[in-house]
């Protein structure tokens, strides 16, 4: 086991522990300008906003459910800056962070009926819900893998990282991440999966750089790796690494859909191409980036300017908004 | 005006001379062409949350960013610069690895970057360039490449608020097995202290600083000196990267008053001596040939280190010779 997985898991602090940390950074080049950085012992106690109230401070978030072929698409309303990190599988919550990789981040919960639960993490890179929807899981700008109870906002550091990537929860609370050499430059990137009971991380595949990793419906994993001059695709299972595809040099941004048979990716400035295996050429579905598909593989989320669109396989939009939205259902999943 | 350069920049050059001479251990250069290019934050040697050791040894028990030393976690050392900037690599190697497919100024977990390996067995890493379809990566994997030829250009690609380079240095660690961050600022592993950009030299002197006065037909040898204020040794062997001297202004232009003793019709000659070290003066001696005409001419020459990079003509004090050729022959 490579010494930065060894690293990922030296802290975990008892159960009764739910404030650890200060305010902390992934300062960055304009974290410079910040004026009168705070660092605070412990982060403030989370802040329970209710509908009424968020509706009068004007900040009240709606969760807009569409039905998108099998799957449910929740539109964030009105437009935010805040950037959506995580839909719940039920689609009765999702995560948004008011920056990405900054001095702080104010993570905020927000509900279907228009309540909001608001907490200060040291930065905000990703997060992902449990199953049940009761607790997140979420990395700071650190790298630093957080447990944040849905319904209270308490917060617990699992382990110091760094980590990257939406973390995905299985049913039994394990956590799928990536256990990287630096959050800035992570030229060293291990597909693992962490026990937050314990701390303990295991590596799921052999690969050196893992760019994301998607559980597929059979139990295996699609792993997606670069390698020296390319990027591959690989399906993981009881030990096993099979190529499921060659991507060539450029291919980024790869996703895969739970059957396994189809792999979305960007090419920048070309935009979103499909590849159906085993075998098929590459075809266009137009522009956008950072694909994703949903649960039952029938349709493609892809980020188009400012906003997301829907897709069908054939490049067809089924559904489109101006608004940042996400599959309820697909974690991991978002463009 | 032979030498334009200001009187600050000798005071410069033996602040560095002297810094430089004690403490360079190593052959890195700075990753980047730009003497203007300031460290914005350095290696936290201190890989615990919320404690931070930066290169000069000062530890802090918090994560607050310190400016020009070190913010938390932080695995290599940023160099802001604007969009597309050159970046060079620090030290001859080859390539191990390179990703291009991100946007230039894409965020996400991941960005573009050229990784390089050493022959001291150290890697070296230069993250968030811009896409390959924007020249961010000028290498292919199987590379060979020397200290300072150009490797890229910077952009902001991956975690990244505003254009900057994060140049990391990889040491293998046995008990690990695996490449970890070292500090190149901490270890001194920069040829010269705090640093400098691969290229650069400043004007000493020369064999006639007044016009040459050149019979037509004539061969005169004529001599400069400069001295070498980068961070890379000249040398004049070896296939690429040898330092010559060439006309300038166009860039590589066929001179009037090319010898017989030139490389070719816009190379003078290399550098005298086999090696230059950093702070040291290198003599570049070669033949002006009278042209058939008559009348007054000026030829312009500028350094460049063969087939990688031209110096900042800017910073050898505007170099060139006023040339006089006279109606007698010979």
């Amino acid at each position: 086991m490579s010494a930065f997985l060894g690293a990922a898991a030296r802290r975990h602090p008892p159960a009764d522990v739910r404030h650890v940390g200060s305010v902390l950074a992934l300062p960055l080049i304009l974290v410079l300008l910040a004026v009168g950085v705070a660092s605070a012992d412990r982060p403030t106690a989370a802040l329970r906003v209710s509908a009424a109230d968020a509706a009068r401070s004007g900040s009240l978030i709606t969760l807009m459910p569409h039905a998108v072929g099998g799957a449910t698409l929740l539109e964030v309303q009105p437009a935010t800056a805040a950037s959506l990190l995580a839909v719940s599988a039920d689609g009765s919550q999702a995560a948004l962070a008011d920056q990405l990789a900054q001095l702080s981040g104010s993570l905020t919960i927000a509900r279907a009926d228009g309540s909001q639960l608001r907490l200060q993490l040291p930065g905000l890179l990703a997060a992902g819900f449990a199953v049940d929807g009761t607790w997140l899981a979420v990395v700071d700008g650190r790298g630093a893998l957080w447990e944040v109870d849905a319904a209270t906002g308490d917060a617990a550091l699992v382990a110091d990282g760094p980590f990257l990537g939406s973390p995905i929860a299985a049913a039994d609370g394990s956590l799928m991440l990536l256990s990287v050499s630096s959050v800035e430059a992570p030229v060293r990137s291990r597909l693992v999966r962490i026990t937050p009971s314990n701390g303990a991380v295991t590596p799921l595949s052999a690969d050196e750089l893992v760019y994301a990793g998607f559980p597929l419906a059979d139990g295996g994993l699609a792993v997606v790796a670069h390698e020296p001059g390319r990027t591959v695709v690989r399906r993981v299972a009881q030990g096993a690494s099979e190529l499921l595809a060659d991507l060539g040099p450029g291919a980024v941004n790869v996703a895969v859909a739970r059957d396994g048979r189809e792999i979305a990716y960007e090419l920048p400035g070309r935009g979103i191409f499909l590849l159906d295996l085993p075998g098929a050429s590459p075809r266009s579905l137009g522009a956008g980036s950072q694909p994703c598909f949903a649960a039952d593989g029938a349709s493609i989320l892809v980020r188009r300017g400012t906003g997301t669109a829907a897709l069908a396989l054939d490049g067809s939009v089924v559904a489109a908004t101006e608004r940042q939205a996400g599959l309820a259902g697909s974690a991991g999943c978002l463009p | 005006m032979r030498r334009a350069a200001g009187s600050v920049l000798p005071v410069l050059v033996l602040m560095s001379w002297s810094a430089g001479s004690a403490l360079a251990t190593d052959d890195y250069t700075l990753p980047f062409y730009d003497p203007g290019v300031a460290l914005s934050y350095g290696v936290d040697r201190d890989r615990t949350l919320s404690r931070q050791l930066d290169w000069t040894g000062q530890t802090w028990n918090d994560a607050v960013p310190h400016p020009g030393r070190v913010y938390d976690q932080h695995s290599g050392v940023d160099y802001p610069m604007a969009l597309r900037s050159e970046v060079a690599a620090a030290k001859d190697g080859t390539v191990v690895d390179v990703e291009g497919g991100y946007g230039t100024s894409q965020f996400g977990n991941f960005g573009n970057f050229v990784l390089l390996k050493h022959s001291d067995g150290r890697q070296t890493l230069y993250y968030h360039l811009a896409s390959a379809a924007d020249g961010g990566i000028g290498v292919a994997v199987g590379n060979a490449v020397v200290a300072g030829q150009p490797i890229g250009r910077s952009g902001c690609s991956g975690i990244c608020h505003g254009a900057h380079l994060h140049f990391e240095m990889l040491a293998w660690s046995a008990t690990a097995k695996a490449f970890q961050s070292a500090d190149p600022l901490a270890e001194r592993r920069w040829t010269t202290w705090p640093g400098r950009i691969p290229f650069s030299a400043s004007y000493v002197r020369e064999s006639n600083p007044g016009t040459e006065v050149i019979k037509r037909g004539q061969t005169i040898s004529h001599w400069v000196e400069f001295r070498n204020t980068g961070g890379r040794t000249w040398r004049n062997t070896g296939s690429v990267g040898r330092i010559a001297l060439g006309t300038w202004r166009p860039a590589a232009h066929a001179s009037l008053f090319r010898a017989s003793d030139w490389l070719s019709s816009w190379m003078a000659t290399f550098v005298d001596a086999a090696s230059v070290p950093p702070n040291g003066v290198g003599r570049f001696t070669f033949g002006l040939r009278g042209t058939p005409v008559a009348g007054s001419y000026r030829e312009t020459f500028n350094l460049v280190a063969q087939s990688v990079h031209w110096f900042d003509h800017a910073r050898l004090g505007g170099f060139y010779v006023p040339i006089l050729v006279s109606n007698l022959t010979p």
